[in-house]
């Protein structure tokens, strides 16, 4: 499974770590708060850790062994996160539907990049799945920022009583309500993107040009 | 819920790629292969429709009657690992030309996770068991729908001359939410109206 996966170049793509992020796309369905995102970044770091070591473990034995390893894996620690959910948080359990699962085995992607380094050491395999992680958590909360900004004129803290949120002034008279939905996420997503592609672009110019 | 309803409702109000979000891979530098967009539909709709059975063999006959319906989203996704692991192995057996085809078209972890959160999203409904194959099976078609529509685009856009820093992933994510929000006027409640429940 992880074999197929895409491997994104960074050298030819900065929004790459969206790509890579191509199964935290379905989080932007749920994640129209502050909060929302920071509790499915937790999901997702999670699976990602536990798909990482799942890929580390078996690397070194038979070609077939990684793919159902990282699958159980994923189950063993989302039947953990679904039974402690429903024990401790079951109003954001109910709220989050299935898109804790969902990410969860979408964060078998940053395992896949993992088995990219498949030929390298454990810590250049850690290194790759820290900084994609890094980068999805980045990019969830960034969007979810935006999102709650401008469609609800407030940001959530997360909280284990489901979050804080705390009213900007301004924003909270006429909010743009439509940012709330689906694809108000996709919309913000590809604005973030893009931002992220200029300011990487941009980056390396000046450093060219100091060279 | 009507079968006309289900096919309406699962396929296009509760579309699993704008409604959902699920399924979307937004790659739309890479060039477009309608046989292949074609078949990632196909083998969805086949893993969704096989998926939906297995859950809804997994909550009624195992985890209700043990009460651990808790469980239901780790054990489907050891179920439609292993389905899917089961249609790689034919595709393996049937011959290069079907594995060629439908092998790198598949995604697996992208198909994985939206074959995933349709199974869990039928499961919810509490529906029988034709019920969920019908609702998997619309799905699968509306995935196709979307997977058509989103390739028809991005082929399109590979001749406009878009902004430097819109090219590619942004462009593809912004086609995809122009798509959603078209999308977003098929509400579940219209079909209901105009078909009954």
């Amino acid at each position: 499974m992880t074999s197929d996966a895409p491997r994104p170049d960074l050298s030819r793509d900065p929004a790459w770590l969206l790509s890579l992020a191509a199964g935290l796309v379905p989080a932007l369905a749920v994640a129209t708060r502050v909060s929302t995102a920071a509790w499915l970044s937790a999901v997702a770091v999670l699976a990602a850790v536990a798909a990482c070591l799942a890929v580390l473990a078996t690397r070194r034995m038979a070609s077939w062994v990684p793919a159902p390893a990282v699958l159980l894996a994923i189950s063993g620690m989302l039947a953990g996160v679904e039974l402690a959910a429903a024990a401790w948080l079951p109003q954001l359990r109910a709220g989050l539907g299935v898109y804790p699962p969902v990410t969860m085995v979408s964060c078998l992607l940053l395992g896949a990049a993992a088995s990219a380094a498949r030929e390298a050491t454990a810590a250049r395999a850690a290194g790759v799945v820290a900084r994609s992680v890094i980068g999805l958590v980045g990019m969830l909360l960034a969007v979810a920022l935006v999102r709650e900004a401008l469609g609800a004129g407030s940001v959530t803290l997360p909280t284990l009583a489901g979050g804080r949120p705390i009213v900007l002034p301004g924003l909270g008279k006429a909010p743009a309500a439509a940012l709330l939905a689906p694809f108000g996420g996709l919309l913000v997503a590809a604005y973030v993107a893009a931002a992220v592609r200029g300011c990487w672009r941009a980056t390396r110019r000046a450093k060219g040009a100091g060279r | 819920m009507s079968w006309v309803g289900i096919l309406l409702t699962f396929s296009l109000a509760e579309n699993v790629v704008f409604a959902r979000l699920l399924g979307l891979y937004p790659c739309a530098d890479q060039p477009v292969d309608r046989r292949r967009t074609v078949a990632a539909g196909a083998a969805l709709t086949l893993l969704v429709t096989a998926g939906a059975f297995a859950a809804w063999a997994l909550r009624v006959l195992v985890l209700e009657p043990l009460k651990l319906s808790v469980l239901l989203a780790p054990l489907t996704v050891l179920a439609i690992g292993a389905i899917g692991a089961l249609a790689r192995a034919c595709l393996r057996l049937a011959g290069d030309g079907a594995s060629r085809l439908l092998g790198p078209a598949f995604q697996p972890i992208v198909a994985l996770a939206a074959a995933l959160g349709v199974v869990l999203a039928v499961s919810g409904e509490r529906a029988g068991v034709l019920e969920s194959v019908a609702a998997g099976l619309a799905s699968g078609l509306g995935f196709l729908l979307a997977q058509a529509i989103l390739a028809a685009v991005a082929d399109r856009m590979q001749t406009e001359d878009a902004p430097e820093a819109f090219r590619g992933i942004p462009l593809a994510l912004l086609s995809a939410a122009l798509a959603s929000l078209a999308f977003a006027g098929l509400d579940r409640a219209l079909f209901a109206r105009l078909v009954g429940r």
